[in-house]
């Protein structure tokens, strides 16, 4: 395949440029040389005796924070000190499971020890589901922080922990963002545990495995690393174990922290992580081989290694038939192709290269712009400024007003500025195509870096015409072959596999005739 | 880092930071780095030059196609010495458009002009960043191309509208193909002849109006050697020529069949000419033109018995006269004007390139007279009888 030997090329070239960028700007692969990981456990240090006073000076200013006096064993038991969290905590629970249990139990003699009686509640005097007996204040601060509650053993200098979590979710719903059109209609929620639920109703694997890392100073945010044990390539799970816990942040609220702290290149507006609200197609990758990554508070899953094409692909690809799988495929490369370049490629015919449309094209984009009075530069950028304009306002919006937005805009934008003459129709149906040609990708975030580009290309093209459109175009591409995704190459399997596989990124075949998992991810099922 | 190599260093980055600004010192004038350009609703696009001669000066005439909000077209024209002055001139007269060449599909030229020499305009044509070589080029029959250019000129017509019609005609006709500027740059590069289509004005009864109006019409091939014209070719010439040349695609043909007065109508739908030359003694004696023709029948009286095989072979043996008639009629023309435009001797060479190698110097004393023989073989389809459809034939019903 000649193109995926001309971008295995351009990957090799990469290294001299990058010595020459290196040479004259210096390098900036200064991100990966965090050699010491600062995470240890928790980032906020507790080396305190656990006593209900230093709980309670902990807690202090905190008004859902809940302290108690319990009577463990009737009339002449022991008092304990309980705290919980509220909200974080279910009331009901802890009323049924740890209260009316530890305190009508008659197994409490008043003569019990406090040891005694920790191990009798453990062995089963609590209904609570998960009993835990912390001895680090680390640990209590934590579990309460996580919806247990704890009854602190001020003698033992010990505490037992319930898990009580409060239900209060959302529950699962159909996906947004993605639509599905042939699948299941479920889609990733905020609460971690039922995301990993919704992955292990699917992949009913006892390899499966959900390895969980605390990270964040202030949120202390659970991640989990999804993956097939003796099946995912063992180099790609150590690598994104390894760097979620580098992760050195204040909190992780949303998913450009984890993004922009896991990529090999934060600063390439081309995303590097698959993200999905499905949990089809998060398993789906999972058995192509990627590591998966939950992050609880966050709706959606990652995916990585991301490359380019898995960001043009979509689950129904595997629901439908494969001819109109491959046939779809194509269809939303040709869009991204359309997108990228239609504009830049307008505007650089119209200005330089007017010889190359048919001459009854030019008759008619002439006869459009014939009384326009601004420049054909100035029309595409306004255009293109007014089509993000309107795409923001629309997704700022509660819905009701972004409707009309979109129609206020479309009227005055399409209809009224053609009329009065401010804008040629031809103008306005190239960016209306490339910006429908754009929502055909599948990955939002692949379609921001599709447009970033195409204002770039507009503004090569309006100073250097076609010549512009080109070197534009081919450091698109060059910058795309640099790039690396957790060892695998970006625009794999187009570039770094001598154009093998190449037809995978565009056709699916028949499912009798290949396997699910992808050969560059070098899983145990193509061991190369 | 040492010394040395923060010098090396410095003076790279100086290096790169002044190849960097070469990209704003393009040599244009003016304070934009984007001076060459033109917006698209300041073009005039022409899609008809004209080129005419005047008292040793090139008249050209110039015309744009119709506006597709129903605007008439524009013509404009201009004399000078030369024909990039001419159209340069016309450039910066205050017309209120920059003319636009890039989007010519006809070249025009007078017969006047044609028989003077056309290489300069060809040269033109070559050197230009504007006009294209795939731009048809045609020669008018006894008048000027400003007259044809004009007189088929209405408030919804331009030239460029009927020629481009005439063009498509032209292959329908069975006259072969339209050469464009680059086919005869090309073949007088070559052989020092070429065939350009000769166009010549007509008359025309528009029912709906009840006028006369001038059309376009095809009038065979101009021949042209070393850049002058030197002769028209009949229609019937110019049909032998693109079967010659195999460039015909279709043709229909009339052929008086049994002397009644009726006709049979046949479509000839495809003709393949190969040459063969004959030697003896290493000088050759003559050429075998062997023509296979697919015919067809289109229309026919339905009296005539076409399950009659020597009916069948009456109409094969009139098809195969017209094609050798026409094609011997082509021969004879060039062989009378000693131009080689059929390019015969270029076959030959292909075919025994040692041998033409010897008389190549003395082609031009050989061509006039050598022998061709013309060979016909005649394919007949759609024989079928359409009055007597065959399982019905022969019953008494």
């Amino acid at each position: 395949m000649v193109p995926a030997i001309i971008f295995d090329k351009i990957r090799e070239m990469r290294f001299v440029f990058m010595s020459i960028k290196n040479f004259f700007i210096g390098s900036t692969d200064k991100k990966n040389a965090r050699s010491e990981p600062k995470f240890k456990g928790y980032t906020v240090q507790f080396n305190i005796p656990i006593t209900a006073k230093a709980i309670e000076d902990i807690f202090t200013d905190c008004y859902d924070f809940e302290a108690r006096k319990v009577i463990i064993g009737g009339e002449n038991g022991k008092t304990a000190d309980m705290y919980y969290i509220d909200g974080l905590t279910s009331g009901a629970t802890i009323a049924e499971e740890i209260l009316r249990p530890l305190t009508c139990d008659e197994r409490f003699d008043p003569g019990l020890s406090e040891e005694k009686a920790a191990e009798l509640i453990i062995d089963g005097v609590a209904y609570a589901y998960t009993v835990k007996k912390r001895t680090a204040m680390d640990d209590v601060v934590s579990d309460l922080l996580n919806g247990f509650c704890a009854i602190v053993l001020e003698k033992e200098k010990k505490a037992l922990t319930f898990e009580v979590k409060s239900q209060d979710k959302r529950s699962i719903s159909s996906p947004t963002e993605e639509k599905v059109v042939k699948g299941s209609k479920d889609a990733f929620i905020e609460v971690m545990k039922t995301n990993s639920m919704l992955v292990r109703r699917k992949l009913r694997d006892p390899k499966l495995k959900i390895k969980e890392v605390v990270i964040g100073d202030k949120t202390q945010t659970r991640v989990g690393i999804v993956y097939i044990k003796d099946f995912t390539n063992e180099e790609l799970v150590n690598e994104v174990l390894t760097r979620i816990k580098n992760i050195d942040c204040e909190g992780v609220l949303t998913s450009a922290v984890l993004e922009e702290h896991v990529a090999d290149q934060p600063k390439t507006p081309f995303p590097q992580l698959l993200n999905t609200e499905r949990p089809d197609k998060f398993c789906l990758n999972i058995l192509e081989g990627r590591v998966g990554i939950l992050v609880d508070g966050l709706p959606m899953g990652f995916l990585a290694p991301g490359t380019f094409s898995q960001f043009f692909k979509v689950p129904e690809d595997h629901a439908n038939h494969f001819i109109i799988a491959s046939m779809l495929t194509i269809l939303r490369y040709t869009a991204m192709v359309v997108t990228l370049l239609l504009p830049a490629f307008y505007v650089a015919v119209a200005m330089y290269h007017q010889e190359m449309l048919p001459i009854k094209l030019m008759q008619s984009i002439i006869d459009a712009k014939q009384s326009v009075p601004f420049p054909t530069a100035f029309e595409v950028i306004m255009m293109l400024i007014a089509f993000e304009l309107l795409q923001e306002a629309g997704l700022r919006l509660p819905n009701t007003i972004g409707e009309t937005v979109s129609i206020i805009g479309a009227l005055i934008v399409g209809q009224s500025a053609v009329e009065a003459k401010v804008v040629s129709p031809v103008v306005v149906i190239v960016i209306a195509l490339a910006g429908i040609a754009g929502y055909t990708v599948p990955n939002q975030d692949m379609g921001a870096a599709l447009r970033i580009c195409r204002f770039l290309l507009v503004i090569v093209s309006i100073a250097f015409g076609m010549f512009g459109l080109t070197v534009g175009a081919v450091l698109v591409v060059y910058h795309l072959c640099t790039l690396e995704s957790y060892g695998v190459p970006y625009m794999s399997p187009f570039a770094g596999t001598r154009g093998r596989h190449v037809s995978r990124a565009f056709l699916r075949w028949p499912m009798t005739k290949i396997k699910i998992s992808e050969t560059e991810l070098k899983t145990s099922a193509d061991p190369e | 880092m040492s010394f040395c190599e923060v010098c090396v260093l410095s003076k790279k980055k100086t290096a790169f930071f002044l190849t960097l600004c070469l990209l704003f010192l393009p040599g244009c004038s003016g304070t934009s780095i984007y001076t060459d350009y033109h917006e698209v609703e300041d073009l005039e696009l022409i899609r008809s030059v004209g080129v005419d001669k005047a008292a040793n000066q090139v008249e050209i005439t110039i015309c744009s196609g119709v506006g597709l909000s129903g605007s008439a077209p524009k013509m404009y024209t201009n004399k000078a010495k030369t024909l990039s002055t001419a159209l340069t001139v016309i450039q910066k007269e205050p017309v209120g458009k920059k003319m636009y060449y890039a989007h010519t599909e006809h070249f025009i030229i007078g017969e006047e002009a044609a028989r003077e020499g056309i290489e300069e305009y060809l040269d033109y044509v070559e050197r230009s960043p504007e006009m294209r070589l795939d731009t048809n080029m045609f020669i008018v029959k006894g008048s000027k191309a400003q007259e044809v250019i004009t007189a088929v000129a209405t408030e919804k017509t331009a030239a460029a509208d009927m020629l481009h019609f005439m063009a498509e005609d032209v292959d329908q006709l069975g006259l072969g193909k339209v050469y464009n500027c680059g086919d005869v740059a090309s073949a007088l590069a070559k052989s020092g002849c070429a065939l350009v289509m000769a166009i010549e004005l007509k008359e025309t009864k528009d029912l709906s109006e009840e006028s006369a109006e001038q059309m376009i019409a095809p009038a065979g091939y101009a021949v042209l050697e070393d850049g002058h014209l030197v002769k028209f070719l009949s229609l019937e010439e110019s049909h032998g020529v693109s079967i010659l040349t195999n460039s015909m695609h279709f043709d229909s043909l009339e052929i008086p069949f049994d002397g009644e007065g009726n006709y049979i109508t046949m479509g000839v739908e495809k003709v393949r000419a190969s040459i063969s030359p004959r030697y003896e003694k290493g000088e050759i004696q003559s050429v075998d033109i062997n023509l296979e023709v697919e015919t067809s029948i289109t229309e026919i009286d339905r009296m005539i018995d076409l399950m009659d095989e020597k009916v069948r072979e009456e109409i094969a043996l009139q098809v195969a006269k017209i094609q050798k008639d026409r094609v011997e009629d082509a021969i004879k023309a060039a062989q009378e004007i000693n131009v080689d435009f059929l390019d015969i001797g270029s076959k030959i060479e292909m075919q025994t390139p040692v041998k033409f190698q010897k008389m190549q110097q003395s082609w031009e004393d050989i061509f006039p007279d050598l022998e061709m023989n013309v060979k016909v073989k005649t394919t007949l389809t759609r024989t079928y009888d359409t009055g007597q459809p065959i399982d019905i034939k022969g019953s008494e019903a």
